[in-house]
């Protein structure tokens, strides 16, 4: 039966060219604009790659302290001494780390080719929530972050930069004039991993003085994604024990974030304002969406309307012979989706070129960063793609399927007998 | 008791202003195996007739029995099926299907009963070698003549092996050699036991079928 | 001829239906577009009050490691000295600034009260702390009275002010509660009615400004002229007090304007050739950005960008769902209506005739669309919408636009839709014009 109607569906489009045409890009035009959205999102955080651990990462990125006697507010990132003592001792995640970034002059002993180089403070624990390969050395483990040693890790095209194609490992460099020995050399990786993307990784505790120095961000990774409550509530006793100990100070601290929820965020100060950006956040894609399915649908509306009045010859045959109207409503609505989904493939296709042309603005990732396939063309997306497809299918083609299907028969025949 | 039975059919139609009679008290039984003509002016109600046996609408009053069973009430899921088991239509103007071939034209009916793809296409074949036209099984509507048409429509009211055939006026858009084709067909069915209902205007045809009903401004006269 | 018109839109009122429909919807979007594009526009038609060509902001490190004695003992202002000597030999170099929560585009603001003599009115300003050449860098006008120098110590407390749109600094009924407004008298009731509407200082009123916290007093000794943070900002009033000794160090905010003549690749140059002359123990030239850059930057980061881009991609798509709207349905109804055509052109009508009809017809369905849609764009302007669902909104109060940009609205997305929309419809109706009347009516 649904070989039939493929078959026909494919006939009536080549003889019908104009009018398919027009259908079909209408169809590409509103799958582009939708899933270069979605596509984007997905990319944003889907847990693949570097950053495989998207779904179970959480974040504090900040803090906001009031000073009640002074009435005056102080916001601004971790400072240490309020990390330290606090967040330091959080039982419920597997892994946690303190993380900063800053550019840095680098360059080799000796040499006077400086580089600027996007430089990554961490701790050991850093390793195990992203994902790197090694092309050689190895990651610092607890031993180096408490001794303060002063090992670098660098990318593959800053070892190039710096080394050009001497081995590297074992060698010193100088990170805004203070020599550190190169330890490891790992793979380069794609920017849009932002939390994990660098040129260079050191542990924290290399820095001099870096007890005096603010935390850039605090990265929680737990066992299981159900373990946020419990995290949560040790950040909240963790704020409690701070007030206790510091006479009319209160402190938030701004998190723990999910990964999804701090790209739609990441700028307020506390987390109720989080909240508001959410929730405002996702009321501005639900009204995108539906004006980008409503304008399109509306379009296609008019165009299968037309269309059916062009068969209703067809289907008063078709009911005559025994066509019950849900078997008309069925043949209808899997034609138009032969359409959709035309236009769907197109469209998404359309959409990693948009992706492409426009990253700076939907990925906030330089221009000549590229994006790993598996990133673009995964399960949530081709999901999408056709959920996309069916819905604007359904609205588009739904009333006109639906009047087609009870069209009384006589009149049908005779419609064209003048 | 004939394979159908009309008992005072009336079928008004209403627009918003206007109210036209098209059948009015009409009864009418149809033996089985019978080839009717039913004649009668341009506007008397003949093809509202033949809509009404075929199931196509319903009447204002009155009761129509196919094959022994009153129609009336019939819901339209179950007129659909009732159609396509008993019913086989031929109409005037063809009413193939363009954007399908011949073969799958012919194969119409049987979609819409329990049926496998081969027994469809072994079905849809016989029937096109017996109105002789096996050889344009690939073609679609638009490379066909008129008789060629016709015979196509043919055989697809036949395809699921109907009891009667409603042709309304078969031979119109047909010139008279090619009319002629479709009669002798016609003769054949009905001879090979189908009960044939048709609408005609062309008197010399209707003769040569075994009884023949007029009608006049919505009644029967004779 | 329009009744006609009407007539026939009415009869097909069903498939014109959904044209009308998606008229409104793409209407209305294109409405509050055109809104937000216009406040872009005329915003980015003031005057900023300032000038950022061929400015580039310079950054200094400081080493690390090393003991708190040693900081202690570093000499600033020394340090200072010495920088600006050698970058002003440097070709090209016209002016160097020194600043704090000053400069445009680096992201760091102050804000605080003071109390303005002899009147006592509180009011609240940008504060900007910078040197005597900062007006020069940044092509600020002097308006009125004299630039301080920053090196004395004397005019330590001379300050300089600007205002906002008209030049005047604003302050609310609310802040002044306690205060006597001068010239209307104690115990008015306006006081206490005005509440938070703005109301205005007249600078050239000021004689100096009171800082109620250390009890000092700054004299007013120049008026600059009005400046924006950004393109999209509004005009503020702003204090500039002379950078301070204790604020001064290579970690300010370094700006310096070079010539346009020299302005070719003048990061790397200046970085490469620099490099050794201004390692100043134990500070360090870390890197050389033009202001440009980092304007895009904040554009990008506080939405503006984002939004442009926005506005752009959704008035494209829907231009194009339009026109293919446009055309589809035209096509059909054309195609369906080839008889009537032909019958009008065998009763005497021209093709250009047929021509206007069609286009008459779209131009009025797009009016009956702009009605409805101009109460719901007015009604929803009226209401948080945009706001709750975090669309651009034009911030009307901030450029002073009225009722008048409602009219400008109006037409604006009037012309555009009307030109998409007979674009659209020029193609079937050629085609349908072109039908020779005989063929049109053997169609039936």
């Amino acid at each position: 039966m649904y070989k039939l109607y493929f078959k026909q569906a494919i006939a009536m489009l080549k003889q019908n060219k104009f009018i398919s045409l027009i259908a079909i890009l209408g169809t590409a035009l509103a799958i582009m604009m939708i899933m270069a959205i979605i596509v984007s999102d997905n990319i944003k955080t889907i847990s693949i790659g570097a950053e495989p651990n998207r779904y179970r990462t959480y974040y504090i990125p900040t803090m906001m302290e009031r000073d009640t006697v002074q009435n005056s507010w102080m916001t601004g990132t971790i400072s240490y001494d309020r990390y330290q003592g606090y967040l330091s001792d959080l039982q419920t995640p597997e892994y946690s780390t303190i993380m900063s970034r800053s550019e840095q002059l680098v360059c080799r002993e000796g040499e006077s080719e400086i580089h600027t180089l996007k430089r990554r403070t961490t701790g050991e624990d850093y390793w195990k929530i992203y994902s790197f390969r090694f092309i050689e050395g190895a990651p610092w483990g607890e031993e180096e972050v408490q001794s303060g040693v002063k090992h670098a890790i660098l990318s593959e095209s800053a070892t190039r930069k710096l080394f050009k194609g001497e081995k590297a490992v074992g060698q010193m460099i100088l990170i805004n004039f203070v020599p550190y020995r190169v330890t490891g050399i790992v793979e380069d990786i794609s920017e849009i991993f932002n939390m994990a993307h660098a040129d260079l990784w050191i542990p924290y505790t290399s820095i001099d003085n870096y007890q005096s120095w603010g935390v850039d961000m605090l990265v929680l990774m737990a066992k299981n994604n159900s373990d946020l409550p419990e995290i949560d509530r040790e950040v909240r006793q963790a704020e409690k024990k701070y007030d206790a100990s510091h006479a009319n100070k209160v402190l938030s601290y701004r998190g723990p974030a999910k990964h999804s929820d701090y790209q739609l965020s990441g700028w307020a100060s506390t987390n109720e304002d989080a909240a508001v950006k959410i929730r405002v956040a996702r009321r501005k894609s639900l009204f995108i969406f539906l004006v980008l399915l409503l304008v399109p649908a509306i379009n296609l509306s008019g165009l299968s309307l037309s269309r059916m009045k062009r068969r209703t010859e067809e289907i008063g045959v078709r009911k005559a012979f025994g066509a019950k109207r849900h078997v008309i409503l069925i043949q209808v609505l899997f034609e138009n989706l032969i359409t959709s989904l035309l236009g769907g493939v197109v469209g998404l296709l359309l959409s990693y070129g948009v992706i492409y042309q426009m990253k700076h603005w939907l990925l906030g990732v330089p221009e000549d960063s590229y994006i790993p396939f598996n990133a673009l063309v995964s399960w949530p997306v081709l999901l999408s793609v056709v959920l996309v497809c069916v819905l604007l299918n359904l609205l588009s083609a739904g009333i006109p399927a639906y009047r087609a299907s009870c069209m009384n028969i006589v009149n049908s025949l005779t419609q064209n007998d003048k | 008791m004939g394979i159908i039975k009309l008992e005072g059919i009336t079928k008004i139609y209403r627009t918003k202003e206007v109210e036209t009679v098209a059948l009015e008290n009409v009864n009418l039984e149809v033996k089985e195996k019978e080839f009717l003509s039913v004649m009668g002016p341009s506007g008397c109600g003949k093809s509202t007739l033949l809509n009404l046996m075929g199931l196509l609408d319903l009447p204002d009053e009155g009761e129509i029995r196919i094959n022994g069973i009153d129609t009336t009430g019939m819901k339209d899921g179950q007129m659909a099926d009732f159609r396509n088991a008993t019913l086989g239509f031929v109409f005037q103007s063809f009413h193939l299907i363009n954007s399908l071939n011949v073969l799958d034209n012919v194969e119409l009916p049987l979609l819409y009963r329990p049926s496998t793809e081969k027994e469809r296409r072994e079905k849809a074949k016989a029937v096109l070698e017996k109105v002789g036209l096996s050889h344009r099984m690939r073609h679609f509507p638009s490379q066909l003549s008129g008789g060629q048409s016709q015979r196509v429509a043919i055989a697809r009211a036949i395809v699921g092996g109907p009891k009667i055939i409603l042709a309304d006026e078969p031979t119109g858009n047909l010139d008279s050699r090619m009319g002629q084709e479709i009669m002798d067909l016609l003769f054949q069915l009905n001879e090979e036991g189908a009960t044939i209902v048709m609408v005609t205007h062309d008197e010399h045809i209707a003769e040569s079928t075994q009884r023949i009903v007029r009608f006049f401004d919505g009644r029967r006269v004779e | 001829m329009i009744r006609h018109i009407l007539k026939i839109i009415w009869n097909e009122r069903k498939a014109n239906g959904w044209i009308i429909v998606e008229f409104i919807v793409v209407f209305c979007v294109l409405w509050f577009c055109c809104d937000y594009m216009s406040f872009i526009v005329k915003s980015n038609h003031e005057p900023l009050g300032f000038d950022i060509d061929h400015t580039y902001e310079i950054r200094m490190s400081k080493k690390t490691g090393m003991e708190p004695k040693e900081e202690e003992a570093i000499d600033h202002y020394s340090l200072v000295q010495t920088f600006i000597r050698r970058v002003k030999q440097y070709p090209g170099v016209e002016s160097v600034s020194f600043s704090n929560s000053a400069a445009p585009y680096l992201r760091s603001s102050s804000s605080g009260t003071m109390v303005s003599l002899p009147d006592s009115i509180h009011v609240q300003t940008r504060i900007r702390y910078v040197s005597s050449e900062f007006f020069d860098v940044f092509k600020i006008k002097l308006e009125q009275g004299r630039i301080f120098n920053w090196e004395d110590n004397a005019e330590s407390k001379n300050v300089i002010v600007s205002g906002n749109r008209n030049g005047h600094f604003e302050y609310t009924a609310e802040n002044n509660k306690n205060v006597e407004v001068s010239g209307k008298g104690k115990g008015s009731s306006e006081r206490t009615e005005a509440g938070d509407k703005k109301q205005e200082l007249e600078l050239s009123k000021i004689r100096a400004l009171y800082n109620d916290h250390m009890k000092e007093e700054y004299p007013i000794v120049g008026i600059v002229n009005p400046t924006k943070e950004d393109p999209y900002a509004p005009y503020l009033g702003g204090v500039y007090y002379p950078l301070g000794r204790d604020r001064t160090s290579l970690n300010s905010q370094i700006v310096v304007r070079i010539t346009p003549h020299a302005d070719k690749d003048f990061p790397e140059r200046f970085t490469r050739e620099m490099r050794q002359q201004l390692n100043l123990d134990p500070y360090f030239l870390a890197s050389v950005v033009s202001l440009q850059s980092l304007k895009k930057d904040v554009l990008a980061y506080s939405g503006i960008t984002g939004n442009l881009n926005s506005i752009y991609a959704i008035t494209t798509f829907l231009v194009i769902n339009i026109f293919l709207g446009i055309i589809g349905t035209f096509w059909y109804r054309v195609q369906a209506r080839r008889n009537e055509i032909g019958t009008r052109i065998s009763m005497g009508a021209t093709r250009k005739d047929v021509q206007r009809m069609l286009f008459g017809e779209t131009l009025l369905l797009l009016f009956i669309a702009s009605f409805v849609a101009v109460n719901i764009c007015l009604n929803i302007a009226q209401t948080d919408f945009l706001e709750a669902i975090g669309l651009p909104k034009a911030n009307r109060e901030q450029i002073g636009m009225g009722i008048e940009q409602d009219v400008i609205n109006y037409f604006v997305t009037y012309f555009f839709l009307a030109i998409i929309s007979l674009l659209a419809v020029w193609y079937p109706t050629r085609q349908a014009s072109r039908v020779a009347p005989a063929e049109a009516l053997r169609e039936e």
